[in-house]
């Protein structure tokens, strides 16, 4: 997502900036996904990317001035970030559990996804995290470099770096685990 | 065999991170290199496999239980915080009671200037009569200590020619 992207998405909260409760919660499924879905990838499963978005949601109430600001995707990035970071340093890495998704009508069709799904959460596990963040944020969430580069607090050049060489091992990897398969 | 000098600005170009001349070197090295070209599909092919499992929904039900865990932890917070004030609030009160109880003045035997009722009938003696002789013997022997003392309170009415006097004697003021 570029630079206008990120502040369209966050200018939407503008009227859910009211302090109370319930505004609050609006503004919280506006962004669940963006916070849900980046955790998922960072740390592998979904009880623990629940653990860190309950995390997020918790700064962003204690931060809900933010809630005011066009910077607020890049600032709810960040945290995700941040607190999966946190979280996985707690937690060793566990098993790598089945990810509940939204059933497809067609069972050819859930048969896909679901090995789909399966390739990218090994994939990303064999990254290292920082690899991991960058290629999450550039490849999967689609932002800029520069965005990506701000939201990690590296260089653009860092960045760069990063993306490909998790790029390449990404590509590794698919093709041993195809090759095994076949 | 896929070039290594190649790979990492390959592996840029295929995610549309090389532009203008970097681009086109790429661009012209894909042309030559059949490994590189193959390296090269494979990695957008990889792309795409990735970025159609992350665009999977996730289940509505894991969002829900994610905001109700946030709403629930909120609301606990609120009553902490709601309790907490309470708290405070009444240490200020009670604080301020206790020092408000330290601090009240013991109320001081006054002496009243003005009669409640009416002037006293019985025969007063006016503070520059002289005692009985009896009685300026025994002051005399008991000493100044015990002199009564006498108050005389003018009163003044409406009427001009009306003055009231009222004299008391305090025995034992001292």
């Amino acid at each position: 997502m570029s630079a206008p992207g990120l502040m369209t998405l966050a200018h939407s909260l503008d009227a859910a900036a009211a302090d109370g409760p319930g505004a609050f919660e609006q503004a919280m499924r506006r962004h669940e996904r963006l916070v849900l879905i980046t955790a998922l990838r960072l740390l592998g499963n979904l009880p623990d990317a629940q653990d860190a978005a309950q995390e997020v949601f918790l700064r962003l109430y204690r931060h809900r001035r933010m809630l005011e600001s066009p910077a607020l995707a890049s600032w709810l990035y960040r945290v995700t970030v941040n607190v999966c970071h946190d979280l996985a340093r707690r937690r060793p890495a566990g098993e790598l559990e089945g990810e509940p998704a939204a059933e497809a009508p067609d069972p050819q069709q859930q048969m896909v996804e679901a090995e789909r799904r399966r390739v990218l959460r090994m994939s990303l596990r064999v990254l290292p995290e920082k690899e991991r963040a960058a290629l999450v944020l550039r490849d999967l969430e689609g932002l800029s470099t520069t965005d990506v580069a701000h939201i990690l607090g590296s260089s653009e050049a860092t960045v760069r770096s990063q993306i490909s060489k998790a790029r390449v091992k990404v590509r590794d990897f698919v093709e041993r685990y195809f090759r095994r398969r076949s | 065999m896929r070039c290594e000098q190649w790979e990492e600005r390959i592996a840029l170009h295929a995610g549309g991170d090389v532009t203008g001349g970097d681009a086109a070197q790429v661009e012209r090295h894909l042309a030559e290199c059949a490994p590189c070209r193959e390296f090269s599909r494979e990695l957008l092919e990889v792309l795409a496999l990735l970025r159609g499992g992350h665009a999977d929904r996730i289940p509505a039900g894991a969002y829900t239980a994610v905001r109700a865990r946030v709403m629930a932890a909120i609301e606990r917070r609120r009553r902490l915080w709601t309790l907490a004030w309470a708290c405070a609030a009444a240490a200020i009160l009670l604080a301020g009671a206790g020092l408000r109880r330290e601090m009240r003045v013991e109320p001081v035997r006054q002496v009243a200037l003005a009669p409640p009722g009416p002037a006293p009938l019985a025969p007063v003696r006016a503070a520059h009569a002289r005692p009985a002789p009896k009685q300026r013997r025994r002051r005399a022997l008991s000493g100044a200590a015990h002199r009564p003392e006498t108050i005389v309170v003018k009163l003044e009415t409406d009427n001009p020619d009306v003055v009231i006097y009222w004299i008391a004697e305090m025995k034992g003021a001292n």
